[in-house]
């Protein structure tokens, strides 16, 4: 008896998602379905490995069923929507259980596997892992995973797009006290129909006949799941170490297997080697971090690839011409030498590492011998690889070859983690549900900060690649010997016609003194000039300086004043006493060479109308210039 | 006149005028007073004394015939914001007996060549004369007492405005051909404008840069469609970038390019946040249309300048 039943999902009264609305959460990524799968499922393994010890093994199987594998695949899939229903999974199925078998497994091993209740409608206990849910049930369930790949969990339905059928079937053997839980459950994402007066979603799962009444399915488990696993020709799974997940695509679309394409006529070897190296170049390219070599020679992921029963090792990204700058790159990052920082607020925001080499270098050709123009590794590289913690490619940056210094370059960014993770939080939640890009903008979840955070570092890491490509024209030199013509005339034109006043040129100190006016009608008060230097001669064999003050003020009035003459100094300070430690003295005070006698209130001269010129004698002590400070000490007026 | 003197007879008491010191920055003549206008690092710059006197008439009304063959001309120059930071050297030492006479022979005219690119802020010229020693009216003079001193400051850089412009080799740089580039770079309208927008002129094409510069500042159509293409540039940058964030009705500190995109919105008519909304619009659908309303706002511009 066939334990294997259909359960298509019908709309409830509150309504639900639409297979295929389903299948477009994923957006419109810039990635081949290829692409996306391998991306998805390799970020998938990724996480799943976390929990556990030992090196995750990821694999990929592209092979035809045997006969005997068709025909459990007949019977698994014996239950398929109405015919009459407008849904075209059941049409597609059956092509394919006519067809040939071809399916691509894509497995992976010490891992979690699909854990945790198989229902979505049961609460999880502390600690329990809802893997199996939200793969198999769940649309878009959040990720919470520290260092995990991804976030959104819509980029499953990359696996159903690939195939030409939209199903799949899962088998997965999780831990279960000593030994091993199996579990297999098939899925198909169609499209919406109506069928007996009901409207149904499209989302199709194959399983063992549920306890609940809804006609859910859950997976076939333990031994009877085994057992299938084993008739469909699934990996085995037996012990510990070969926990984890198999995802077999049904029909896979696989240029290289379409009847009507370029390999229509072409030998088996040919579509052999070329689908080795279209899967080698797709997962190196989108992948290389998770197989590059630690410092302490570890390697994050084994990877195992066969193509219709030949093995196809993966190379060693670092034995690849160019990609392996980028793994210099990343061992340069992961040393932690080179920070980048954001400045408001102050976050560390990760670790940039470059590398770079001649242009004349020669690509290696193992690709694209066999995919020409097609392969994704470049022939000269100048990308930076963003990546978070987890070291997966979320995408690249491109900037341009070095031609002044003929060079070619590679960078990689890996984002910190910051405190609370907020840092790392702020890049995961900026990628689209495809994990193929930074997009703050477009992400509204994130806070002000977090979204400074991921554009700053966007910001730091073109200002890199500028410099990598020899393009910052911020930087640019001039060429040894150009003659400069100055700019300054034309920045002083466009500066003051566009900004106005700011830092620039110069009109000198054109503030004026003036004021002017003022006092007309006020009596003028008494003032002294200031000194003047009138020469220097010899009186009695004594350097003698004369200097000239002028007396200004009210005709009559007899001010005293005293003069106080002084050492100049060379740094600009007055001393009374000269180097050799005699001061300079007043000799002598004459008005129009008549002396002023010195009296009890000092030197009283007589101002008179237009002013009056008092010339004072100054005493030179030593090899010094001397000055002197008038000050009228007295009025003098009535 | 000196306001101190010295232990010998000097040169003072007879000047009965200071030096006219000018300037000629790329051949604009300037007087000290009146500052250097424009002036950057790559300028000609020569800087002139002339004195009202010829040494030779001077020295013979002080009396100081006999020193004149040992007398000495120097013109000391000091740079920078600070005299402690400041760089300071001799531009020029010469005997006075080198000093020739102006055409109309009544002054002498010194004339000295400097780097621009070793100056900073401002330069304060100090002309000495001094003696070589000798004894007059029976007093000696030993070498290198002064004679005569003035001095003179020019001021090189001040407040105004100056947009950051650069010559560079497009082709040298991934940047093609071309004639000028407005290059914007910055995190936050906060950021001052000066390091946050940069034209630069292809140095590939001197005739280009040549006949921008012979323009007239007025009336140079190429200066007006430069002056209305970084107007327009920057201002598409700083709108279209959400990542700035800038809103019209908050206040940026002075000189940065939030407050600067603010007096050019003021100069397009945009003084509101629903305002600019129509404006940012209008630069995603019709980018032609407010180019042209740049070209406009520059216009008026150019009119009302000095």
């Amino acid at each position: 008896m066939n334990l294997i039943r259909l359960h298509s999902e019908p709309f409830s009264r509150d309504g639900n998602i639409a297979a295929d609305g389903a299948a477009r959460l994923l957006g419109q990524p810039a990635l081949s379905p290829l692409e996306l799968v391998i991306r998805e499922t390799i970020q998938n393994s990724w996480d799943a490995s976390l929990q556990t010890e030992g090196t995750p093994r990821y694999s990929i199987r592209v092979r035809h069923l045997e006969s005997s594998q068709i025909d459990a695949m007949r019977s698994f899939f014996q239950e398929l929507p109405p015919q009459l229903a407008n849904e075209p999974i059941a049409g597609l199925i059956r092509r394919f259980l006519a067809s040939s078998g071809l399916v691509m497994e894509i497995c992976d091993a010490c891992t979690q596997g699909l854990d945790g209740p198989t229902s979505a409608s049961r609460s999880l206990q502390e600690g329990e892992s809802a893997n199996f849910v939200n793969f198999i049930r769940n649309i878009g369930s959040a990720r919470d995973m520290a260092q995990g790949g991804g976030t959104y969990g819509f980029g499953k339905s990359s696996l159903f797009k690939i195939s030409r059928c939209q199903t799949i079937i899962v088998h997965s053997a999780i831990g279960a006290g000593d030994g091993l839980e199996h579990r297999l459950i098939g899925k198909a994402l169609g499209a919406a129909f109506d069928h007996g007066g009901r409207r149904f979603t499209g989302r199709h799962w194959w399983g063992a006949l549920g306890d609940e009444d809804s006609g859910s399915v859950d997976p076939v488990l333990r031994s009877p799941a085994a057992e299938l696993a084993a008739a469909l020709g699934f990996q085995e799974r037996t012990t510990h170490e070969q926990r984890g997940t198999s995802l077999m695509i049904l029909d896979p679309d696989l240029e290289e297997f379409d009847p009507s394409g370029n390999f229509a006529t072409s030998p088996p070897t040919e579509i052999r080697n070329h689908l080795g190296a279209r899967l080698q170049d797709t997962i190196l390219w989108h992948c290389w971090p998770k197989f590059t070599r630690r410092d302490d020679g570890s390697i994050p992921m084994e990877c195992h690839l066969s193509i219709l029963g030949d093995d196809y090792p993966l190379p060693d990204p670092s034995t690849i011409q160019p990609l392996w700058l980028m793994t210099q790159a990343l061992a340069s990052a992961r040393a932690k030498d080179d920070p980048i920082h954001c400045q408001r607020p102050k976050m560390r925001l990760g670790f940039f590492g470059q590398s770079r080499a001649s242009i004349e270098l020669v690509a290696d050709e193992r690709f694209r011998r066999h995919l020409g123009e097609t392969g994704l590794i470049p022939e000269q590289l100048h990308h930076v690889a963003l990546l978070r913690p987890a070291e997966l490619v979320v995408r690249y940056l491109e900037g341009s070859i070095n031609e002044g210094e003929q060079l070619q370059w590679a960078g990689v960014f890996i984002t910190d983690i910051g405190e609370n993770a907020e840092v790392e939080k702020a890049f995961a939640m900026s990628e689209p549900p495809a994990h193929d890009d930074w997009q703050p903008k477009a992400a509204q979840a994130l806070t002000p900060h977090q979204r400074t955070y991921v554009n700053v570092a966007l910001n730091r890491i073109r200002e890199r690649i500028r410099s990598l490509s020899g393009s910052d024209i911020r930087q640019g030199r001039l060429s040894g010997g150009e003659a400069r013509s100055s700019l300054a005339a034309l920045a002083g034109d466009i500066g003051r016609s566009l900004i106005g006043a700011g830092p620039g040129g110069a009109d000198g100190n054109r503030s004026g003194r003036g004021g002017g006016g003022g006092g007309g009608g006020r009596r003028a008060s008494l003032r002294l000039g200031s000194p003047a230097s009138e020469g220097t001669s010899l009186v009695n064999g004594q350097p003698v300086a004369r200097f000239r003050i002028r007396l200004s003020g009210p005709a009559d009035t007899t001010p005293s004043i005293s003069f106080t003459p002084w050492v100049q100094m060379d740094e600009g300070t007055k001393d009374p006493v000269a180097p050799n430690g005699k001061a300079p003295q007043v000799i002598g005070v004459e008005i129009d060479s008549q002396p002023v006698p010195y009296g009890e209130r000092g030197y009283v001269c007589t101002a008179s109308s237009g002013g009056t010129d008092i010339q004072i004698l100054v005493s030179i002590p030593d090899y010094v210039a001397v000055g002197i400070t008038a000050e009228i000490v007295q009025g003098g007026e009535g | 006149m000196s306001r101190i003197a010295f232990p010998y007879p000097t040169l003072f008491p007879h000047v009965r005028q200071q030096g006219c010191w000018e300037a000629s920055i790329d051949g604009n003549q300037r007087l000290f007073r009146e500052g250097s206008g424009s002036w950057d690092y790559d300028c000609h710059l020569e800087v002139g004394c002339r004195l009202p006197w010829t040494p030779v008439t001077l020295f013979e009304q002080a009396d100081l015939g006999p020193l004149l063959d040992g007398a000495r001309l120097a013109v000391v120059i000091s740079t920078g914001s600070s005299e402690g930071t400041g760089r300071r050297f001799v531009a020029t030492d010469l005997p006075v007996r080198d000093c020739l006479p102006d055409d109309d022979g009544e002054g002498t005219t010194v004339r000295i060549n400097l780097e621009s690119a070793c100056l900073c802020n401002r330069i304060k010229a100090c002309l000495y004369i001094y003696s070589a020693g000798g004894e007059i009216a029976g007093i000696n003079l030993l070498s290198g007492s002064i004679l005569y001193r003035e001095e003179a400051t020019l001021q090189l850089e001040g407040d105004l405005g100056s947009f950051p412009i650069r010559s560079l080799g497009f082709s040298s740089h991934n940047l093609g051909s071309g004639l000028w580039l407005v290059d914007c770079q910055a995190e936050s309208p906060e950021d001052p404008l000066i390091s946050s927008v940069v034209l630069l002129l292809n140095s590939d094409r001197p005739e280009f840069i040549e006949q921008l510069q012979s323009e007239s500042e007025q009336t140079g159509i190429l200066r007006w469609a430069i002056r209305s293409d970084v107007m327009a540039s920057a201002l598409s940058w700083l709108l279209l970038n959400d990542e700035l964030s800038f809103d019209v009705n908050l206040e940026w500190p002075d000189g940065s390019l939030g407050a600067i995109a603010i007096g050019w919105l003021s100069s397009l008519g945009v003084n509101r946040q629903a305002a600019l909304q129509q404006l940012i619009e209008e630069m995603r659908r019709e980018p032609g249309r407010f180019r042209q309303r740049c070209q406009s706002a520059c216009a008026l511009s150019a009119e009302d300048a000095p």
